[in-house]
């Protein structure tokens, strides 16, 4: 434990920060719509990191969509047929894309980059198949299921709000400290080895094979949780349009906008497009608010092209580079 | 053991022992089929027909990672560091995967002291980009030697060195042979070859042409004329 703290303590500060602004911004801003987009937020950039650490082992999925769906799907119905608490099947219900990780995983790993891109695509489309017709009677097929919510009953809606967003800021959290310490782990030095060359990986000892199913089935796992949480607080439905290509497109413009690689990158990324996104259609709207959008990813990542977040944390250390200077210049 | 690729016979019957603790020096022109061999050994490309056994162990059909941890390290012809990682996470993957280093904290300390070993301390925290050439197959001995390995395959690691450099080189194989290592190195200078190692091996068009102490591979005609071409062979080949 010791050592996982030291480790990790730049990681624990950061988690914390986050905790500690969400919070302060929810006590000054009580607006529904706000908390709504905000806790959409939260569970995308748990989405988001999922990705990004799928990624960190040099496998870049465009069929993200696969797990996330899944994950909404084996929690609600895990917890409407079976009956079981929707806050236990929270974290059963992704123990489905999880294994559709590894079987992924699997059917992929000699692939790499486009291929692998191509692949994993092909296999969400094929999961919507599954999913509407071999498992049609546990899903109701395209009409889709309602999902029980996680907010205790008797709640007002305004309580719901405050619930699903520090459900949601918790969760986000915690993802993070999870995919930061795998990155910093023994775990982590194989993947990103991967990443970078297969068969230096691999004439360094490290298991190619074992080490890219790992990253899918945790990828698949976290991606769940995301679809999990936001059927049971947001949509509150789940139907297998979850399954289409924009939710396998919108982590890697998180994590890209964001800065790949980095642990705190996919959440910063998310936020950032998001909330741009939605002050361009309120603001701006139509066609206009889409081109907007572009432009902003477009000069995103020409202008960074390793992210917003290494410029920020550049800027953070600097300051505390200057504080640590004049602390010392002091007699 | 056979190596073809589609209509390309790249290795045909090779045999091949190397002795625990020594130098085996592998020559022969380019396409002989020396790297093939090496890329046989670490199970990147796998025989069609023979046998690899190390140490007891039957190589065939095993993935390179196995193959690596069973004691085998090697370096690429072309270095090949990990970009993302400075040079001390470079070796360290090494330690960690391949040497079985208990912690991550536990192969930094390794890949510290390897890097010293080979005289890269200097360069821990960088990032491999900026290393000179020489410096990059440094890098790559470095990354062989933390697998911890009781076989090494060097790749071409010394060619493009200056005098100075070579003879430091020859110090530092030397050295690495006296921690316990046995070496097969592929090489093209034969000042290196004839000063450091037990025995040679030479290939052409991917058969065995001749082994033999490194006195013994000087004077054979067969290996003259593989390098010199047949038609200067024999007793005109005195250059």
């Amino acid at each position: 434990m010791g050592a996982w703290a030291r480790r990790l303590r730049r990681e624990l500060v950061v988690a914390a920060l986050m905790l500690a602004a969400a919070l302060a911004f929810l006590a000054a801003v009580r607006e529904l719509y706000v908390l709504q987009m905000l806790s959409f937020v939260f569970i995308f950039a748990i989405y988001a990191q999922s990705w990004n650490l799928v990624a960190h082992s040099g496998q870049h999925s465009l069929g993200h969509a696969a797990f996330l769906g899944l994950g909404s799907y084996g929690s609600i119905v895990v917890a409407t047929r079976l009956g079981v608490p929707s806050a236990v099947a929270l974290f059963l219900g992704p123990l489905v894309p999880a294994l559709a990780g590894l079987g992924i995983g699997g059917l992929c790993r000699r692939l790499r980059e486009a291929y692998f891109g191509m692949v994993t695509f092909g296999c969400t489309a094929i999961v919507q198949v599954l999913v509407v017709e071999q498992f049609g009677w546990l899903t109701n097929r395209w009409d889709g299921l309602d999902a029980p919510r996680l907010a205790p009953e008797g709640l007002e809606i305004e309580r719901v709000a405050v619930f699903n967003y520090v459900l949601g800021l918790a969760l986000m959290v915690a993802t993070y400290v999870v995919v930061a310490s795998i990155m910093r782990s023994r775990t982590g030095m194989a993947f990103i080895a991967i990443h970078d060359n297969e068969a230096v990986a691999a004439a360094a000892g490290v298991s190619v094979v074992r080490y890219r199913l790992l990253a899918m089935t945790v990828g698949g796992y976290i991606a769940g949780l995301a679809g999990a949480l936001n059927g049971h607080t947001l949509t509150r439905h789940i139907s297998p349009g979850v399954f289409g290509i924009e939710d396998s497109i919108w982590p890697v413009l998180y994590s890209i906008a964001g800065g790949l690689g980095t642990a705190e990158g996919p959440i910063l990324g998310t936020l950032v497009v998001r909330v741009f996104w939605e002050w361009a259609i309120r603001r701006v709207g139509g066609f206009d608010s889409l081109i907007l959008i572009g432009l902003m990813l477009a000069l995103v990542v020409t202008m960074l092209p390793r992210g917003i977040y290494p410029v920020v944390a550049r800027a953070v250390g600097s300051i505390g580079a200057r504080r640590r200077r004049r602390a010392e210049a002091r007699p | 053991m056979s190596k073809h690729f589609g209509g390309l016979q790249a290795l045909s019957g090779v045999d091949l022992e190397i002795p625990a603790g020594e130098i085996v020096g592998l020559i022969g022109p380019n396409g002989a089929g020396k790297s093939t061999l090496l890329n046989a050994i670490t199970g990147v490309h796998p025989p069609d027909a023979g046998t690899i056994r190390f140490d007891g162990h039957d190589l065939a059909g095993l993935p390179p990672d196995r193959i690596t941890r069973l004691g085998i390290g090697r370096t690429f012809q072309v270095p090949q560091p990990l970009g993302s990682l400075s040079c001390l996470d470079n070796v360290a993957v090494a330690a960690l995967f391949g040497g079985r280093a208990a912690s991550v904290e536990a192969a930094a300390d390794e890949a510290h002291a390897i890097l010293d070993f080979v005289g890269l301390a200097g360069r821990a925290l960088l990032p491999p980009q900026g290393l000179t050439i020489v410096d990059l197959r440094r890098l790559e001995l470095a990354r062989a030697l933390a697998t911890r390995a009781r076989l090494l395959l060097l790749d071409e690691i010394n060619t493009g060195l200056t005098a100075s450099e070579m003879t430091e080189a020859i110090r530092l194989i030397q050295r690495v042979r006296d921690r316990g290592a046995t070496i097969l190195m592929v090489e093209h200078l034969v000042r290196l070859i004839m000063s450091v190692c037990d025995r040679v091996v030479v290939l052409d068009f991917g058969s065995k042409i001749a082994e033999g102490t490194p006195d013994e591979i000087g004077r054979n005609p067969d290996v003259i004329r593989a390098y010199l071409g047949p038609q200067r062979g024999g007793a005109d080949a005195r250059g």
